[in-house]
């Protein structure tokens, strides 16, 4: 919305300016047409064909950082869909927050926009408790979506346990790529 | 099948002995002699397949002979004796004019010098590996240690394929003659058996989240026995069949609920609320339907507890290590096996249910999902490193062997059948 408002004046100004000049061509002759100028029309959000919103963006990125940006930009904080923990525990830590802070800025702020978080674990252990570990740290990142104001009805929580691991090896290497929560947006 | 029988002395009903020793420095197997069988070739050979049953068990040593005498008298168990050889068995296995086999063997005992029994069985070639299991090897063991063979019974576990899909499969103890009973593009997870061998329950996420279905091994229907919201998993039935043990996430976390496999309500197993954040699964029933074993984080790690169906406090069991799993008590319920974490790694342990002894039966350093044999001579276990097969570990020796081939696929989630069903 202050993305549109912002591209329209940037156009008025435009035309403004375009007058200027073409008055300084046409001197003397008060009752003489301004030449016409190319209007732009301003691109607003695609309401048009009764789609679901897409973030639009502005052509410059903003000086601070991409707490409203789009979960697709590469290089954006909520490209980043991975939570990671230490073995059998579900305590998500200080460097991990502010990715799950991002994603939970984002969904906020576009109620619509579903998501699954999907725990897993490593290999080492009982495949069961694994089941439930994994559960519990995709549980937990939930519950720091919803005390961000994140809401229920967009989250949902799954586990696969030990059964989908990323990294296939029997050491550290490959455990600690496996204990995580992947975070997916829905219609992705 | 058909077979006869036609023999001699027959082997004494054995007692199920459950008494677990493992000082495996005192322990000594019985040394066997195994001839080759007179005309046996191919894959599957009976004095192979004998051999190695006995040598699983932890109780024998087998020794093969290079080849079969002409006859055996005072001066073969002379030269048996000095060998260091208790016992020796011979036979021989011819195909009859209709193409099924027919199957003579004998055991002697060299040390008194006397034939212990004879037999003669007639059978199927498709089904020469069942017979030498259920009527020569356990006949052996049953023979020499009093306690009841295991050597005929049948194990399920999970394959995942080399197109990644998920098979149940049930096969022979050490890994042959394998049918797939069900397969899934989903996880399959955690079978178990029905007391009476016909049945397994099993975890299946077909419907993009673990619930828990029934299946009968003799009309292969099957049915949702807990489909609660969340997951339901770690299914254990009673051994009345009335009542289905599992782990459900329905009411928040992971805890562990009793499901009337009738009725279909839930209950949880311990009144007590319970943080959260705790999770309380891999419960196991008691031989006598009146305990349950279980894994619970609630102190700050995975330990074991158990608790009384009809109430009380659940009782803490282990202590000494840093994480306790998969629990499954002995056929005597006074003790169980699980899964332990020392500074080591992961094994395969047992503990005395009421002294808290424990005592390590592998020592490797990724050993998962344990599952005793029937007559707690014998453990399934997996290594994570060798994903391919399973293992066997005896409780006395501590010996362990892996399969001969690899599965397939990946093995997961090995669970050992009982000792008699209607269809094995």
């Amino acid at each position: 919305m202050n993305k549109s408002i912002l591209f329209t004046a940037a156009v008025a100004a435009a035309f403004l300016s375009a007058c200027a000049q073409n008055k300084a061509k046409f001197s003397g002759r008060i009752d003489d047409e301004p030449a016409p100028v190319a209007v732009v029309e301003p691109k607003a959000a695609d309401e048009s064909a009764g789609k679901r919103v897409e973030p639009s963006f502005p052509a410059q990125p903003q000086a601070t950082q991409a707490a409203g940006g789009d979960p697709r930009q590469v290089d954006s904080l909520l490209s980043k869909r991975l939570v990671y923990f230490d073995f059998n525990k579900s305590i998500i830590s200080v460097e991990q927050l502010g990715i799950i802070e991002a994603h939970s800025d984002y969904l906020s702020r576009n109620l619509a926009q579903g998501v699954i978080l999907e725990g897993h674990a490593d290999e080492r252990g009982s495949n069961e408790y694994n089941l439930a570990l994994g559960q519990r740290r995709a549980d937990a990142v939930r519950d720091i979506m919803l005390a961000n104001g994140v809401s229920q009805e967009q989250i949902e929580t799954i586990s696969f346990g030990e059964e989908n691991p990323r990294a296939l090896g029997h050491a550290e290497e490959a455990w600690k790529e496996n204990r995580r929560v992947e975070i997916r947006y829905r219609d992705e | 099948m058909r077979f006869v029988v036609a023999a001699a002395v027959a082997a004494a009903p054995a007692e199920a002995a459950v008494t677990i020793r493992l000082a495996s420095g005192e322990w000594k197997p019985v040394n066997i002699e195994i001839e080759p069988f007179a005309g046996e070739s191919g894959i599957h050979r009976p004095s192979e397949i004998v051999g190695e049953d006995l040598s699983r068990s932890g109780s024998f040593r087998a020794h093969y002979a290079p080849q079969a005498r002409a006859h055996i008298d005072a001066s073969t168990f002379a030269e048996t004796r000095a060998q260091g050889r208790e016992y020796l068995l011979a036979g021989s296995v011819f195909e009859a004019s209709d193409g099924d086999l027919q199957i003579e063997y004998r055991l002697y005992d060299a040390v008194t010098e006397t034939q212990l029994g004879g037999y003669q069985l007639r059978a199927p070639r498709d089904r020469l590996r069942q017979i030498v299991h259920k009527y020569i090897s356990n006949w052996i063991y049953e023979t020499v240690t009093g306690k009841a063979g295991v050597f005929h019974t049948k194990i399920v576990y999970v394959l995942k394929n080399q197109r990644g899909r998920y098979e149940l499969q049930v096969s022979d103890y050490d890994g042959h003659g394998a049918q797939t009973v069900f397969q899934n593009s989903d996880s399959i997870i955690s079978p178990t058996w029905s007391p009476d061998g016909n049945e397994l329950l099993y975890v299946s996420f077909e419907k993009r989240r673990p619930v828990i279905y029934r299946q009968s091994l003799l009309t292969g229907r099957r049915d949702v026995v807990s489909g609660f919201s969340g997951n339901n998993s770690a299914p254990a039935l009673s051994p009345d069949r009335r009542t289905i043990a599992a782990a459900l996430s329905k009411d928040g976390g992971t805890q562990i609920f009793l499901v009337d496999a009738a009725a279909g309500s839930a209950r949880r197993l311990r009144k007590s609320p319970r943080l959260q954040s705790t999770i309380e699964t891999e419960p196991d029933f008691s031989p006598d339907g009146e305990r349950v074993i279980f894994m619970s984080d609630e102190s700050g790690s995975p330990q074991l507890y158990e608790i009384n169906i009809d109430g009380g406090r659940a009782r803490r069991l282990t202590r000494g290590y840093a994480y306790n799993a998969s629990p499954q008590y002995a056929s005597d319920g006074k003790s169980a096996f699980f899964l332990a974490r020392n500074d080591a790694g992961f094994n395969i342990a047992w503990i005395d249910i009421e002294t808290g002894r424990i005592e390590l039966l592998t020592s490797i350093s990724l050993a998962d999902s344990p599952s005793p044999a029937p007559n707690d001579e014998m453990i399934l276990f997996r290594d994570e490193r060798q994903p391919r097969y399973l293992f066997t570990a005896a409780i006395n020796g501590k010996v362990s062997l892996r399969w001969r081939k690899p599965a397939a696929g990946e093995i997961k989630d090995p669970a050992w059948g009982p000792l008699k069903s209607d269809w094995y």
